[in-house]
C-alpha cells in the first residue's frame, strides 16, 4: 500500500516541483516542509519503526525536498 | 440556459469558498449553507450539500498532505475515530444540557485560542502527540460538536492550537479529521431530504478543485505566520457567528 502511495507521492512532488522551485516562494515554506518531514522521521526512529515503508517514504521525500531546496538556493542566488 | 446558469452559480460559489477555507484547513459549509439557502435551497438540503462539500474539499487536501509527507495519519487517526464516538453521545446529551451554555463557553474558548496563537513563541510549542491525548481530545470535541450541532473544525482547530500545535500542522490535522464527522452527518441528512444528485455532482467537483487549490496555496504560498493570521480570521468569523446565535437565543437581536 505504501509503495503505491509512494509512487503517487513521487508523481505529486514531480508535478509540483516547478512550483516549489519558484524564487517568489518564501524560504520559510520549504524549510517548514523539511522540518515537518524530519520531525516525523525522528519520531519513527524513536519508535523503532525504521524498517517500515512509511519511514522509507519519508526518507525519499526528505531527499526530494532537500533537492528542491538546493535548486532554489542556486537558481535564486543567480537571480539575486 | 437558466438551469445552466443556476448550476454554474453554485459551482463558482463552491469553488471560491472551498478554495479560501481550504487555505485554513477547514470546510466552507459555514458560509455556503446560508448562501445556498438564500439562493432557494431548502435549509436541510443546503446543510447536506454543505457537509458533503466540506468532506470533498478536506479529503482532497488530506490526500495531498499525506503524499507530501506533512500529514501524520497514525497520530491523527485516534483523534478522528474518537470524535465520531463522541458526537452521538453529545447529540444525546443535548436533551439534558442547553447548547446555548456550551456556545458561550465555545465563544470564550475561541477568543482564548486566537489570543494564544499570537502570544505563543515558536520555541514554546508542545508536542502532545500521545495517543491518549488525541483520543481524549477527539471524544471531547466530538461530544461538544454533537451537543451543539456544529462542525468539528471550529472546535478542533482552536483545541489543537491551545495544545501547542502550530497553525499549519493544526490545519493539516483538521482537514484529515473533518471528513469523518461531516460524511456521517451527510448520510444522516440523506435519509431525511431529497437531493438533486446532478447539483451534488456539480458542487462536489467544485469542492474537490477548491480543496486542491486552497491546499496548494497554503502549502506553497503561505508562510506559517500568514497561515496563522488567516486561521485567526476564520476563527474570529466563527466566533461572530456563535455570538450572534447566543444573542439571538436571548432575543437580544
Amino acid at each position: 500500500m505504501h509503495r503505491i502511495l509512494s509512487k503517487l507521492a513521487d508523481w505529486l512532488i514531480e508535478k509540483e516541483e516547478k512550483e516549489a522551485e519558484r524564487c517568489d516562494i518564501p524560504d520559510e515554506v520549504i524549510d517548514e516542509w523539511l522540518d515537518i518531514l524530519k520531525t516525523r522521521r525522528e519520531h519513527l526512529k524513536k519508535e523503532g519503526d525504521t524498517d517500515s515503508e512509511e519511514y522509507e517514504m519519508l526518507n525519499d521525500l526528505i531527499k526530494k525536498v532537500t533537492h528542491i531546496k538546493e535548486i532554489r538556493a542556486k537558481k535564486c542566488e543567480i537571480k539575486k | 440556459m437558466n438551469e445552466l446558469l443556476y448550476y454554474g452559480e453554485f459551482f463558482v460559489l463552491t469553488l471560491i469558498f472551498s478554495t479560501i477555507f481550504a487555505m485554513g484547513g477547514v470546510g466552507s459549509a459555514i458560509v455556503l449553507v446560508p448562501l445556498f439557502n438564500s439562493l432557494g435551497l431548502p435549509l436541510n438540503v443546503a446543510k447536506a450539500f454543505g457537509l458533503f462539500i466540506n468532506s470533498m474539499s478536506t479529503i482532497t487536501a488530506s490526500i495531498m498532505n499525506f503524499l507530501r509527507g506533512v500529514l501524520d495519519i497514525r497520530a491523527t487517526l485516534p483523534l478522528a475515530i474518537s470524535s465520531i464516538i463522541g458526537a452521538p453521545l453529545g447529540a444525546y446529551s443535548s436533551k439534558f444540557i442547553p447548547p446555548v451554555y456550551v456556545k458561550i463557553l465555545l465563544a470564550m474558548f475561541i477568543i482564548l485560542a486566537v489570543f494564544l496563537m499570537f502570544k505563543k513563541k515558536k520555541e514554546a510549542k508542545f508536542h502532545y502527540t500521545k495517543q491518549w491525548v488525541m483520543v481524549a481530545l477527539g471524544l471531547g470535541v466530538g461530544f461538544l460538536s454533537g451537543l451543539m450541532g456544529v462542525g468539528g473544525g471550529s472546535l478542533i482547530l482552536p483545541a489543537l492550537i491551545l495544545l501547542g500545535f502550530d497553525a499549519k500542522t493544526s490545519a493539516y490535522m483538521v482537514s484529515f479529521v473533518l471528513p469523518f464527522s461531516t460524511l456521517s452527518g451527510f448520510f444522516t441528512y440523506l435519509t431525511i431530504t431529497k437531493i438533486d444528485y446532478l447539483m451534488l455532482l456539480d458542487v462536489s467537483i467544485a469542492a474537490i478543485l477548491g480543496g486542491y487549490l486552497g491546499d496548494k496555496i497554503m502549502h506553497y504560498r503561505l508562510t506559517p505566520q500568514q497561515v496563522k493570521k488567516f486561521i485567526a480570521v476564520i476563527l474570529i468569523l466563527l466566533d461572530i457567528k456563535i455570538i450572534y446565535s447566543i444573542l439571538h437565543y436571548y432575543h437580544l437581536i
